[in-house]
Parts: C-alpha cells; sequence; structure tokens
C-alpha cells in the first residue's frame, strides 16, 4: 500500500526560537492519523509546509504522490483542509461560501454539501462573520467533506467546540472516512479525542517528531513499573525508559517505552524485581511521552 | 472560478463602487455648474469647459483613490486569514491573483460607464456649435486607463510587498522626492525635466494623467 503523506528530513525555521528540525513523517493511505503535540510544538507549521503554504528550507514533502510544494495545487484538488482558525470570507452567506468553493474543486457534491448543511443546523442565509465558533467550525467541516476528498488534513478541528458540537463534528468525520475510505491527518492536542478515532499517532515537540506508531502499539507499549531496588545505572536497558521517580526509599517508578513482558528477566539480572506494572491511558502515555523527550533532549544539550 | 473571484470582488467593493459611479455620473453635471451660472448661461458648452479646469483634477484623484481602494478591500479579505483559504484552494497562486487582478480590473467598467452616461447626457443637452466636439466616449476610456493604472501599480505593490506595502510604498515616495531634491541642488535641472517628461509624455507611463481631461474640446 502506497503513502498518502510522506516527508523526509524537513526542516524549517522561524526566527531564533523556533525550528523544525529532520522530521520524516508517514501516513500510510487509509489510516486516520492523529498528529499530537503541545501547543508551540510545530503542527500547524507542519501541515503548512505539507499544504504548500510555506516553504521549507530542506527536504522533500509528497502528498497523495504529489510533490510539495512544485505541484501543491494538484494535491490540494484531491484534500478536504480544515484549519484551525476561520479561513472563510467573512463577508459572505453559508451559501455563497459554498458556491464559492464549489467552483475551485471539481468533486465536490452539492447534494452532500446540503445534506449536511441541515444536519448541521446552519441557515442558508447566515453572514460567515455573526457564525458562533462551533457554526463556523461546523461550516469549514461541511466544505471539506463534501469535497468528496480523498485525503482530508484537519488542523484543530474542534478546539474550543462545545462538546455536543465536537461529537457531531467527529460523528459526520467518521461516517465520511467509512463511506469513502478516506485518509485523514488530523492535529489535536486533545488526546482522548484521537484516542477515540485514530488508527496511527505522531507526537510533536519542540519542531521533532518524537514518536511515530500504530495506536494499539502506542497504547500498550508505554507501562508504568514498581521497581524494587532499582539499578543506579539506566544503560543498556531493553526498553526506552522515559522517566524515574523515587516516591519510596527502596521503591521505584519507572515510566517505560516498548514493555514486554519477559523483560522482567533483565531485572533479575540487574538484582531488582518488578513488583507492578500499570497501564497508561493515552493522556498518561503523551505526557510521559513528551517528559521522556525533553530530558533526553536536555540531556543531549549538556 | 473566474465567475466566483468577480462575485466576491464585487461583494467586497460594491459600496466604494456605487458611490465612485454616483461621483462620476455626476461629475459631468458639476463641471457645467462650476463652470458659471448655470441659469444664466443657459446649455452653454464654455460653463462645461470652464467646469473641467476643477472637476478634471477631481476625476484623477478619483481615478488613483478608485485604484488602490479596488485593490486594498479584496487584500484585506484575504489577510484576515492570512491567505490560508487563498492559498489553499487547487490553482496555482499566480493563477489566483492573475484572476484577482482580472476581477478587479472588470468592476473598474461601473464608475467607468456612469461617467460616460454622465457625459452622454451633458452632451446631449447642450447645443453644441460646429467648432466644437464632445467626447464623452474618450474621456469614459481615459478614466478608465487611469483607474487601470493606479489600480496595476497599486495591486503590484500590494501583491509584491505583502503586509509591508506601506512600508515599500513610503520609501519609493522618499525616493522619488529624494532623486527631485538631489537634482535640484546639483542644478541638474535639464535633466530633472527630461526625467519627468518621460514619465507623463506620451508614450510614458503617466501619460494618461498629464494635460487637462476636457468633455468638450475643438
Amino acid at each position: 500500500m502506497s503513502d498518502a503523506i510522506k516527508i523526509r528530513n524537513l526542516a524549517w525555521r522561524a526566527g531564533r526560537d523556533f525550528a523544525i528540525r529532520d522530521l520524516a513523517m508517514t501516513v500510510p493511505t487509509g489510516a486516520i492519523y492523529g498528529f499530537l503535540g503541545p501547543n508551540g510544538s510545530g503542527k500547524t507549521t507542519t501541515i503548512r509546509l505539507m499544504l504548500g503554504m510555506q516553504q521549507a528550507s530542506d527536504g522533500s514533502i509528497e502528498v497523495l504522490g504529489h510533490s510539495v510544494p512544485r505541484q501543491a495545487h494538484k494535491a490540494l484538488a484531491r484534500i478536504g483542509y480544515v484549519p484551525e482558525r476561520l479561513h472563510l470570507y467573512q463577508g459572505l452567506t453559508v451559501e455563497e461560501s459554498v458556491r464559492y468553493h464549489r467552483a475551485f474543486f471539481p468533486t465536490f457534491d452539492a447534494t452532500e454539501a446540503e445534506r449536511l448543511r441541515k444536519r448541521f443546523g446552519l441557515r442558508e442565509d447566515a453572514l460567515v462573520a455573526k457564525l458562533s465558533k462551533g457554526e463556523a467550525g461546523k461550516l469549514m467541516m461541511l466544505l471539506a467533506l463534501s469535497q468528496r476528498a480523498e485525503l482530508l488534513v484537519l488542523d484543530e478541528p474542534t478546539d474550543g467546540l462545545d462538546p455536543v458540537i465536537r461529537r457531531e463534528v467527529l460523528s459526520a468525520l467518521v461516517e465520511y472516512v467509512d463511506g469513502a475510505k478516506a485518509t485523514v491527518f488530523i492535529s489535536s492536542h486533545l488526546v482522548h479525542e484521537q484516542e477515540r478515532i485514530c488508527d496511527w499517532i505522531g507526537v510533536m515537540d519542540g519542531g521533532r517528531l518524537i514518536a511515530e506508531l500504530p495506536m494499539q502499539e502506542f497504547r500498550s507499549g508505554i507501562k508504568r513499573l514498581r521497581v524494587h531496588k532499582a539499578p543506579v545505572s539506566r544503560d543498556a536497558t531493553p526498553f526506552a525508559l522515559l522517566s524515574r521517580e523515587t516516591p519510596t526509599q527502596h521503591l521505584e517508578e519507572w515510566v517505560v517505552r516498548g514493555w514486554q513482558p519477559e523483560m522482567q528477566e533483565w531485572f533479575a539480572r540487574v538484582g531488582a524485581e518488578v513488583r507492578d506494572v500499570q497501564d497508561l491511558d493515552l493522556e498518561e502515555s503523551f505526557v510521559e511521552l513528551l517528559r521522556g523527550s525533553r530530558v533526553a533532549t536536555t540531556t543531549e544539550t549538556r | 472560478m473566474f465567475r466566483q473571484i468577480l462575485f466576491t470582488q464585487f461583494r467586497w467593493t460594491r459600496t466604494l463602487l456605487l458611490l465612485m459611479a454616483v461621483f462620476t455620473f455626476v461629475v459631468p453635471t458639476l463641471s457645467w455648474n462650476l463652470g458659471g451660472n448655470v441659469f444664466a448661461a443657459g446649455l452653454a458648452p464654455i460653463a462645461v469647459m470652464n467646469g473641467f479646469s476643477t472637476v478634471g483634477p477631481m476625476l484623477v484623484l478619483g481615478a488613483w483613490t478608485l485604484g488602490f481602494l479596488l485593490v486594498a478591500l479584496p487584500w484585506g479579505a484575504d489577510s484576515q486569514s492570512r491567505h490560508v483559504y487563498a492559498l489553499s484552494l487547487p490553482i496555482p497562486w499566480s493563477q489566483y491573483v492573475a484572476m484577482r487582478f482580472g476581477a478587479g480590473a472588470i468592476t473598474l467598467l461601473v464608475p467607468t460607464l456612469a461617467l460616460w452616461l454622465g457625459s452622454w447626457l451633458v452632451v446631449a443637452m447642450i447645443d453644441m456649435p460646429p467648432t466644437l466636439r464632445a467626447y464623452p466616449g474618450l474621456l469614459a476610456l481615459r478614466f478608465f486607463l487611469g483607474t487601470l493604472l493606479a489600480y496595476a501599480l497599486s495591486f503590484l505593490l500590494q501583491y509584491l510587498a505583502g503586509r509591508r506595502a506601506a512600508v515599500v510604498l513610503l520609501v519609493l515616495l522618499v525616493a522619488v522626492f529624494g532623486l527631485g531634491m538631489g537634482l535640484s541642488l546639483a542644478n541638474q535641472h535639464e535633466l530633472l525635466v527630461r526625467i519627468t517628461l518621460w514619465f507623463i509624455d506620451w508614450p510614458g507611463p503617466f501619460s494618461v494623467f498629464a494635460s487637462e481631461w476636457r468633455l468638450i474640446d475643438v
């Protein structure tokens, strides 16, 4: 199966404070790829680079087989994009916005747009400028879904929406993906939302992709271990040690990635004992992953 | 596609276009009023000729204002979202810019037609002597070309310089003023005149604005 998005060695810099360094990312065709990361981690910039809205200083981007930015317009014809902020023209009505959008996308399905408009409860004659945040979010999603796109790129599509509207928007998205077998690239910092719908996860922090793996692996691979008589050295562990804390004198808490039950033997070899293995939920896993990555970065830079 | 771009262009600038259409329609009548006592002079072509020495510069000013605003308003609508919408459309940026330019240029026809209509009405009411001739079509064409030039320059500046357009314009004005001052101080008056004439004499780029804009001439 080919990849819907393939990014290699991507580099981009904004002044002295922020840079995307050596970014490599692969989004398999048909996947629902959750792009996680704290605010300011570079998610939106990566999306803009991916869509040819900004120019990378190095690296290559291929979206739906088109090289970006050179063939960005060809890729964009097959992409439904929902940016993090309202990008539509404020002076147009809902109906005019649909008509405007439709003119540019040959695959746009006007019947589907009308069905979604009714489902989302958007008035045809409502001015975009007068729409609430939730309504604006629904309109952007309506336009993206009505394009019958092969790839949906959604940048924080439910950020700031109330739970009812968020559920409505997400269920429309899931329905579409089920029917059209489209690839979805969804950026968010709402971890639980990603957990419900995604089958791949990429985690971004400080302009770097610190993890990219199937959701199942992400969910089950990060554990909290209670270790008795833990070794001082952290070298040569068969797993990635994300963090270690000492809540009591003889017991340490380790958060590890890539854990397998047979790895208990390693502890026995170094004279330690694993007393308890706890599953972390996605949010905890995400936080621990970020913590581990930041500790590693700090150690590297020293 | 272009129809929709044209639609948005008209949507954003319709108030401006309406005001300019009223202005250009009224200007020929105004010239007649300004050129003498309309009640005493009756429908005298001389009143229109005199009046145009006042309203001609108003038309020039109107052309520049219209040209500038016809770029600024759509640019403002696009830059509200930092051009994200325009950049996410599946057409090359150059094509989008060309269509925006074309749409704006087409809307210039609205005040141009109003000027032609206003001029034609005034001319229709004048008893024209055989020595004079009225040029409502040429006046409208001149207005169109002048507005188009102002629009094109504003468009070029805005789309090349982006958010720095105001700064670039200021730098350009300072450079032109500085050049003029420098040549004057260096007693290079002849060179200064030659450069100025190159711009405003036919076929110079600003020749459309040079000399008086007249509705009636010999």
